[in-house]
């Protein structure tokens, strides 16, 4: 999946674990995890709202790079 | 170069034939010969001890099933007493261990599935052994063995779920639904968040697809034995409705949602 992520690194930012940071965004702590280790790729809606918890914007920490750059 | 792809395709495509037939030959094959098969050993299945065969089981069976379930839930429960301890000893921090918990959760709650669907299968061959081949009283006590059996799983399965939803409900206070309502599912999937709802669909699928898969192994198995072992109609037409309900249950909902 060529989605990459530095949500672990803006959650340590902010202080919180994973159960917190996915009370923060109303989504469990299976998800963010998930997200972190790079398993699934979260909605826009997801995104948007990780975004906006980290202070961030979802460019900054998701990256989509193709395979083939 | 869409000329080099169009050529790949193409070449693609007479594989996917090639292969296509073959499995069609080699299945019309394989019938002829496993009816051929059937018919010449006809005699040989005649001669074959049924009775002595039931006796067999409905002396032995009972004890083997009360003894396998009974082991499978003291390990169950040994499972269950180690993941409580795993979470009680749970920092709140550490993810490798939480991750761990979680996999352990799903063991937990899937074993005593499996041991309820096996006694599916298994106390209903129990009772009819018994029941065919004792006519008076002499086969009551094996019968109530595996009445016993599976009744005290039924009630073991409803305990360990019970224990263990209750546990992944502390780990995860958004998840609603209790195991006893029967729209717990429904209750449990509406609380579930999209990485949850994805993972439940993705594996309804793979479900689905060996569903299919054994369905049409199991049609082939019962059409052999319907005429090898005069088992009858009521199989095939067990398994045809299953495999019915399947596709149309699929494509109801893929229709529904393509929309």
């Amino acid at each position: 999946m060529p989605l990459y992520n530095r949500l672990k690194e803006y959650r340590a930012k902010l202080g919180v674990n994973q159960q917190e940071m996915g009370a923060l965004v109303q989504t469990s702590r299976q998800t963010i995890s998930q997200i972190e280790r790079g398993d699934y790729s979260p909605s826009v809606t997801l995104a948007l709202k990780i975004a906006k918890v980290c202070g961030a914007s979802v460019e900054d920490i998701f990256q989509y790079e193709d395979d083939n750059s | 170069m869409k000329d080099n792809e169009k050529n790949l395709r193409q070449q693609s495509n007479i594989r996917i034939y090639i292969i296509f037939a073959v499995i069609i030959l080699a299945s019309l094959l394989g019938g002829f010969f496993m009816g051929k098969l059937v018919g010449a050993n006809k005699g040989t299945l005649n001669e074959i001890d049924w009775d002595r065969i039931r006796r067999l089981v409905a002396d032995t069976l009972p004890i083997v099933y009360g003894l396998l379930t009974l082991a499978a839930f003291v390990v169950i429960f040994v499972m269950y007493g180690r993941l409580r301890h795993a979470i009680v000893s749970w920092d709140g921090e550490n993810e490798d261990e939480i991750a761990d918990i979680e996999r352990r959760i799903t063991n937990v709650s899937a074993l005593p599935c499996v041991v309820v669907l096996v006694g599916l299968v298994l106390f209903p061959v129990c009772i009819y052994a018994v029941d065919r081949s004792y006519s008076n009283s002499k086969g009551m006590p094996m019968t109530i063995v595996s009445e016993v059996v599976f009744v005290v799983s039924m009630i073991l399965y409803c305990v360990i779920e019970k224990l263990v939803i209750d546990e992944e409900k502390k780990l995860n206070p958004e998840k609603k639904g209790n195991i006893f309502d029967i729209n717990f599912r429904r209750d449990w999937e509406k609380s579930s968040d999209e990485a949850e709802l994805i993972a439940i669909a993705k594996s309804s699928k793979v479900g689905f697809m060996a569903g299919i898969k054994v369905g049409f192994v199991m049609w082939m198995l019962m059409v052999v034995s319907m005429f090898a072992f005069d088992t009858g109609v009521m199989p095939i037409v067990a398994v045809g409705l299953v495999l019915i309900v399947m596709y149309v249950a699929y494509c109801r909902e893929f229709v529904r949602l393509q929309k």
